[in-house]
């Protein structure tokens, strides 16, 4: 369990479960031509199960070549939270509304982002996209236009 | 000479008639009994109740819950609303509906470019000892990982 201090929210959550949901290689036609430039489509999904003070953030990647004309491989983690203190930090509107916090949503996806990179590195490692690491990425590129999302 | 194992593509024309012969409708139809039944049953172990418990609960025969869990059971308003009352939960659950909210959604595309040598996996184990020589790691050769220059 882990207390997450900041000037706009005060969390308490702790990692339920790190789920693999899918895992993918497409060996190229030219296997041995190296692949210098890789590409990363990334897919953020976040969930709320508000009962049972789950967060679920799926982070789907697909790894392209340089043109983007190949898909080498995807892989789709799945980082489970539980939000102790779910209700002090994710108000519920009387129609059903979730209001999270921006600095909530960055913080886990920036977590689930370093997870999906150390569970890519472990799956993809020996294989021609050993050396396709995520890079990191600006917590900034996490923003929405709202906070608000309809039920 | 390289040899490749490609999956084995089973083209059956008995089959493609068979499958060309189930309508969408109908297959949404056995699609949704299937996951009817399988959410009953997950509810239900989640209960902690075995089949027989969950006959008592809902009044009926065992025999009768093994053919609702088999996915070919059309159920009735009524059933169901027995189901889920047993079960405590509303009839809505029993079709998948979750509480559960999608609140956030991004795409995001990044590129890198991968160093070749950058990241290398290696073993502790001292390969200049000449006790080694069918190790399989050794094919990492005088590669070291770059960690290791930093170490004290």
């Amino acid at each position: 369990m882990v207390k997450i201090k900041n000037k706009k929210f005060n969390a308490e959550m702790q990692i339920r479960a790190i789920e693999l949901l899918n895992g993918s290689l497409h060996l190229p036609a030219a296997p041995n031509t190296a692949i210098a430039t890789f590409n990363f489509n990334i897919g953020i999904e976040s969930k709320v199960d508000a009962p049972n003070k789950l967060v679920f953030v799926i982070v789907h990647v697909e790894i392209k070549n340089d043109d983007y004309s190949l898909v080498l491989g995807a892989l789709s983690v799945s980082c489970i939270f539980e939000i102790v203190n779910f209700d002090e930090v994710i108000k519920i509107e009387e129609n059903g509304t979730l209001i999270i916090q921006q600095p909530l949503i960055e913080t886990l996806n920036s977590i689930s982002i370093s997870t999906t990179r150390g569970v890519m590195f472990s799956t993809f490692k020996g294989t021609f996209l050993h050396g396709a690491v995520l890079p990191i990425i600006d917590p900034k590129q996490f923003q929405t236009g709202s906070h608000k999302v309809e039920k | 000479m390289n040899k490749t194992t490609k999956a084995r593509k089973y083209n059956s024309s008995k089959l493609q008639e068979l499958l060309d012969e189930v309508t969408p409708l109908e297959m949404e139809q056995t699609k949704v009994k299937m996951q009817l039944a399988v959410r009953i049953e997950d509810c239900m172990k989640a209960k902690g109740w075995n089949k027989s418990q969950f006959a008592v609960k809902v009044g009926k025969h065992p025999s009768e819950i093994t053919k609702w869990f088999s996915g070919t059971q059309n159920f009735t308003t009524d059933v169901l609303t027995q189901i889920a009352s047993a079960l405590g939960i509303e009839i809505a659950a029993l079709y998948g509906k979750k509480d559960i909210q999608v609140i956030y959604r991004k795409e995001i595309v990044v590129k890198t470019v991968a160093p070749q040598t950058m990241f290398i996996i290696t073993t502790p184990v001292n390969q200049s000892s000449g006790n080694y020589d069918s190790f399989p790691w050794k094919s990492q050769g005088n590669k070291t990982a770059i960690t290791n220059y930093y170490s004290a």
